[in-house]
């Protein structure tokens, strides 16, 4: 049977050597599309989830951010930034379909009004030292600080959908708060119990 | 306090965290594979063949990671080990059914020789249970008849399955499939009997297994039972002769 099948894929190919290459990509596509989402769901889940509060429709939404990413693979360049970007749309597009009347920008400027100036400025300041790409040895690295900082997942579930055991999770996550400690001390920040 | 507390509470303080409940946690980890094959759906690069390397690659993945140096060397001796039975099973098999069918090619163009013939009479009985036949392999089914006639049928087929075994034909009393100490049938034999103007009539075909070609067709007919065995012998004969 699988001598049948190469033999007609020879002949295909052989007619026809554009599908080597379609092939070829196909196989290439598929494969970075599985990394991605291998990495990037647990988090994309996680931030739709957060904003809309319901297992359901977070899941629609993962899946139409996800089943657009694999369409528009090859004209993208940075694969998480295009993620955060098309799950907050989605959700914007939910609400709007819902015709709920929460506009989630506004939402997040009120929040921020309620801090001062200089509260304002520290949050800068830590999200900069967050965002630092010298703190993270791999985006797996990153992935993992996201699920235990933002989003309060236990060192054995963030362990769990990251590939890492637990104790590893546990000592990654150690060795980035102490380059992002580092980091903050960097900017002036000595002592983290001076932001509290 | 140390630094992951501290960090922690600055986080909370500055409205960096939105938590998760745990129970998410473990549902967003369960729905991973289910969710992935529903996007592929939607994409239209589902297949089935997708999935199964999807979870050869998973499960390889998954079983490296977790195995030792020593294990691995193991398994990989141990895959070797078994590719390699594997292939010299197949080749043995194949080989053997090389012989058979040469064997058959033979027999066919030559015709069931009375010397053979003579052959399979001293051939052993439990030579059927090794699965090593020199004969053609038989298999007389049941004859079809009406209710009436339905005990001379049942006497055609054991006086037929018998006068074949005498002549040292090989006989499957059960199934067609090949098994372990079962040759597989190579002639199948079936018939009617049906009762017409007070006679009772016998038909009798021998089909070829392999190639459902008909090889022998013959009808006889009969004034009662005690005529059975003779007829059957004599259709038996004729069965063997015609091959």
């Amino acid at each position: 049977m699988s001598g049948i099948l190469m033999q007609k894929n020879f002949v295909i190919f052989g007619e026809n050597p554009c599908l080597i290459i379609w092939t070829v990509t196909m196989l290439r596509r598929n494969r970075i599309f599985a990394r991605a989402y291998s990495e990037y769901y647990s988090l994309v889940f996680s931030m739709v989830f957060s904003r809309i509060n319901n297992v359901e429709d977070t899941e629609d939404i993962c899946q139409d951010v996800f089943a657009s990413l694999y369409h528009k693979l090859d004209s993208i360049v940075d694969i998480k930034k295009w993620l955060y970007g098309a799950a907050r749309f989605e959700v914007m597009s939910f609400y709007r379909r819902k015709r709920i009347h929460l506009p989630l920008e506004e939402e997040a400027l009120d929040e921020l009004m309620q801090y001062n100036n200089s509260s304002g400025e520290v949050m800068m300041i830590i999200n900069d030292a967050i965002e630092n790409a010298d703190n993270y040895s791999s985006d797996r690295e990153r992935i993992l600080f996201n699920l235990i900082a933002f989003r309060n997942f236990s060192y054995e579930e963030a362990a769990k959908h990251t590939g890492y055991t637990r104790r590893q999770a546990r000592y990654r996550y150690t060795l980035i708060v102490k380059r992002i400690t580092s980091h903050l001390a960097g900017k002036g920040i000595k002592n983290l119990e001076d932001l509290l | 306090m140390d630094d992951i507390e501290s960090f922690t509470r600055i986080l909370n303080k500055y409205r960096f965290v939105e938590p998760i409940p745990l129970d998410v946690q473990v549902h967003i980890r369960k729905i991973k594979g289910r969710e992935y094959r529903r996007i592929l759906k939607k994409t239209g690069v589902y297949s089935t063949l997708t999935l199964v390397s999807l979870i050869i690659l998973y499960l390889i993945k998954k079983i490296i990671v977790l195995m030792g140096y020593h294990v691995k060397a193991l398994v990989l001796i141990g895959a070797l080990a078994t590719a390699a039975g594997g292939a010299a099973i197949i080749i043995k098999c194949h080989s053997f059914q090389n012989i058979n069918r040469i064997h058959d090619r033979g027999r066919s163009s030559i015709g069931l020789s009375s010397s053979v013939t003579s052959v399979n009479k001293n051939m052993p009985v439990s030579s059927m249970k090794s699965g090593i036949v020199a004969g053609p392999v038989f298999s007389v089914q049941l004859f079809t008849s009406e209710k009436s006639s339905s005990d001379i049928a049942d006497m055609a087929v054991k006086d037929i399955s018998d006068s074949l075994r005498e002549a040292g034909a090989s006989i499957r009393e059960d199934g067609l499939q090949k098994g372990r100490h079962r040759p597989a049938t190579q002639i199948l034999v079936l018939g009617s009997v049906e009762l017409l103007d007070g006679r009772y009539v016998i038909h009798v075909r021998a089909v070829r297994v392999k190639s459902s070609e008909i090889i022998f067709y013959t009808a006889a007919s009969i004034r009662s039972k005690n005529d059975v065995p003779g007829m059957c012998r004599k259709i038996s004969r004729e069965l063997l002769e015609s091959l």
